[in-house]
């Protein structure tokens, strides 16, 4: 239902051109559940918002496709995407006190929503958004409804955001590290109440996070993002099991494990390369333990293997 | 809430207080006196001068006449006028020119407000266009041009060469029944003069607040769910950029007020700037002390008014 054609998104900044998003391509089935890991910076949100065409000056999407329903979003007016925006694709944020505005009551934002896109009147809207609440778990709705953002614990808060976002029974949900900026217990309850929704409402889901714990939990395939191209792409079984891509095997490594005695935590050596400047060739091959020298002269193509798809010289033909 | 009120009330004494002991020492440690200004030529006559300042009480050491005047001041009494009309009441005299200054100040903030806050918010979301370069340049000039040159320059235009509005006054005496407009007409130059330098500052200030509120994830997040720009702009990011604003108008008071001296003064509008003005001239002490009496209580309450309303604007603010 949803399918990236090699999406670039570049921030023109007066250090240079960031290339934040340099040709990405992915797809979503109906009711799929597809989880987008990658470092903090490799262009995970920048491609969450280039589909719902909210990058902001100076950022520009400059080529590719973003196919909605094999519909090009790219193509819509501003006036259609507006009405896909929250109703058809919504849009859960990592950090829900800096995205629910202060100033405005839970019931506010919430039924601001329900008006616009369910043509509701005042009180339908109320009524609606109080069952909302009541799906997302908040206790007594109509208390929360007239509370400020400021008013309610930061568990309480993501799950009213996603109340919002869920509000309009959107098709896609895109869920940017919706438990980063929560703690360990209440990660755990807001993934909970996530796998809950998801399948209640059968919507499919784009899953960003940097969590591969989170990942296993609830995705069904899984794309490793890096430096602005997805490098790795499979089932999720088939990435935790047989990892392709260098990049995605140090990931995996980087993972502390419980049955195992070890001295130190396992690392990727090295840091995000500058997006300004990226590294010639695969823009893993400075950091890369398999790195051979074609790795800095020519850009990986994406291949099938075994299911997976990868973009790595290691498994090119001859 | 009442209580936190009461209680800024109660600071608000000492305040004050401090306020008059200071303004009366510089008062009445400056040089000249109400002697050398009553009696003219003869003021080079030492005995002429200290039987003017016996009978005015300026005879004795500064603290008692601090402390006399104080306890006139607790029961309402202003004092009399020891220059400018002598003998008059400063109760009187005052109390017939704050009504035309408040008309003024009030006029002058209203007029800034409500020029500024479009302006600015416009800069904001049309930022580096050609408007937003033009009220840059406008606000500058607002901010530097001085007072007494920008009035003097709008009589001369306005009253002088076009005869559209009067050069001076509140009212022109000649006019039998005066209607609000005739007030309006006369209001215009003076409330807009005082009103520029707080319109450019204003409309600095909401620009510079809406450029950061836009980049608020809470912006991102609204337009995320399909708002339109019209109220993502004007509901979601308008309200929070103009929270700050209720504190930084609490602020402008004081600078309104002794804009107003030079105003008033330019524009002879017959309010307490003039009155302050001249009553320096005199060396009217009590006048003059009635006036920084009053100017520090309006400031003051002003900024107590701006502190109560920030809590009823913004839903993160309350007092207990």
């Amino acid at each position: 239902m949803l399918r990236l054609n090699n999406l670039k998104t570049y921030f023109f900044t007066e250090e240079g051109v960031v290339r934040a998003v340099d040709g990405v391509s992915l797809s979503i089935g109906e009711g799929e559940t597809l989880g987008l890991v990658g470092e903090t910076g490799c262009g995970k949100t920048v491609t969450a918002l280039s589909i719902m065409r909210l990058i902001q000056e100076p950022g520009r999407i400059i080529a590719g496709e973003v196919f909605y329903n094999r519909e090009d979003l790219l193509r819509k007016s501003e006036e259609e995407m507006r009405r896909i925006r929250g109703r058809e694709i919504a849009m859960i944020f990592q950090d829900p006190l800096t995205s629910l505005n202060p100033v405005y009551t839970i019931g506010d934002q919430l039924t601001e929503v329900l008006r616009l896109h369910q043509k509701l009147d005042k009180k339908e809207a109320l009524r609606r958004a109080a069952e909302i609440l009541k799906l997302v778990n908040l206790p007594s709705p109509e208390k929360i409804l007239n509370q400020y953002p400021h008013e309610l614990s930061g568990g309480m808060r993501q799950r009213a955001m996603i109340a919002i976002a869920l509000s309009c029974a959107p098709r896609l949900l895109i869920a940017d590290e919706p438990t980063t900026a929560l703690d360990v217990t209440i990660q755990a309850q807001i993934l909970e109440l996530l796998k809950e929704l998801m399948q209640k409402f059968q919507s499919s889901v784009l899953l960003i996070t940097h969590n591969l714990g989170v990942v296993a939990e609830l995705c069904d395939r899984v794309a490793i993002m890096y430096a602005g191209n997805i490098v790795e792409s499979a089932d999720v079984n088939a990435i935790f099991k047989h990892p392709k891509h260098p990049y995605t095997m140090a990931l995996m490594n980087a993972i502390p494990k419980l049955h195992r005695e070890v001295e130190r935590l396992e690392v990727i050596s090295g840091s995000v390369p500058d997006l300004t400047a990226p590294p010639a060739g695969c823009k893993f091959h400075p950091r890369c333990e398999h790195a051979m020298p074609v790795c800095s002269e020519k850009v990986p193509v994406e291949k099938e293997i075994e299911e997976h798809r990868v973009a790595c010289h290691l498994y090119d033909a001859d | 809430m009442l209580s936190y009120v009461l209680r800024r009330i109660i600071v608000m004494i000492p305040l004050v207080l401090g306020i008059s002991i200071i303004s009366f020492s510089i008062i009445h440690l400056a040089p000249g006196s109400p002697a050398s200004v009553l009696l003219g030529p003869k003021a080079l006559d030492p005995e002429a001068v200290a039987r003017v300042n016996a009978n005015l009480g300026l005879d004795k050491p500064i603290y008692v006449q601090y402390f006399k005047w104080l306890s006139r001041i607790l029961q309402g009494d202003l004092g009399i006028s020891v220059g400018l009309i002598l003998g008059m009441q400063v109760n009187e005299l005052v109390a017939a020119r704050i009504l035309p200054t408040l008309e003024l100040t009030i006029s002058a903030l209203i007029l800034s407000i409500v020029v500024a806050i479009p302006v600015g918010v416009l800069s904001a979301v049309r930022q580096y266009s050609l408007f937003d370069h033009l009220a840059t340049v406008g606000a500058f000039a607002g901010i530097s041009l001085p007072n007494f040159w920008l009035a003097l320059m709008l009589i001369l235009l306005f009253s002088v060469k076009l005869g559209w509005l009067p050069s001076s006054g509140i009212i022109d005496p000649r006019i039998t029944a005066p209607t609000i407009f005739d007030y309006l007409r006369h209001l215009i130059i003076p409330a807009f003069v005082l009103g520029t330098a707080g319109m450019a500052g204003i409309a600095r200030f909401v620009r510079a607040s809406m450029l950061e509120v836009l980049r608020q994830d809470y912006i991102t997040a609204a337009r995320a769910r399909g708002l339109s720009e019209r109220t993502v702009i004007y509901k979601h990011a308008l309200k929070n950029a103009l929270l700050p604003l209720v504190t930084i108008l609490g602020m402008s008071l004081p600078g309104l007020l002794s804009g107003a001296v030079l105003v008033e003064t330019v524009c002879g509008w017959p309010g307490m700037g003039r009155l302050a003005v001249s009553a320096v001239f005199g060396r009217d002490y009590p006048v003059m002390m009635a006036l920084v009496l009053l100017f520090g209580i309006l400031v003051v309450i002003g900024n107590l008014i701006a502190d109560v309303a920030y809590a009823y604007v913004d839903p993160r603010i309350r007092y207990d």
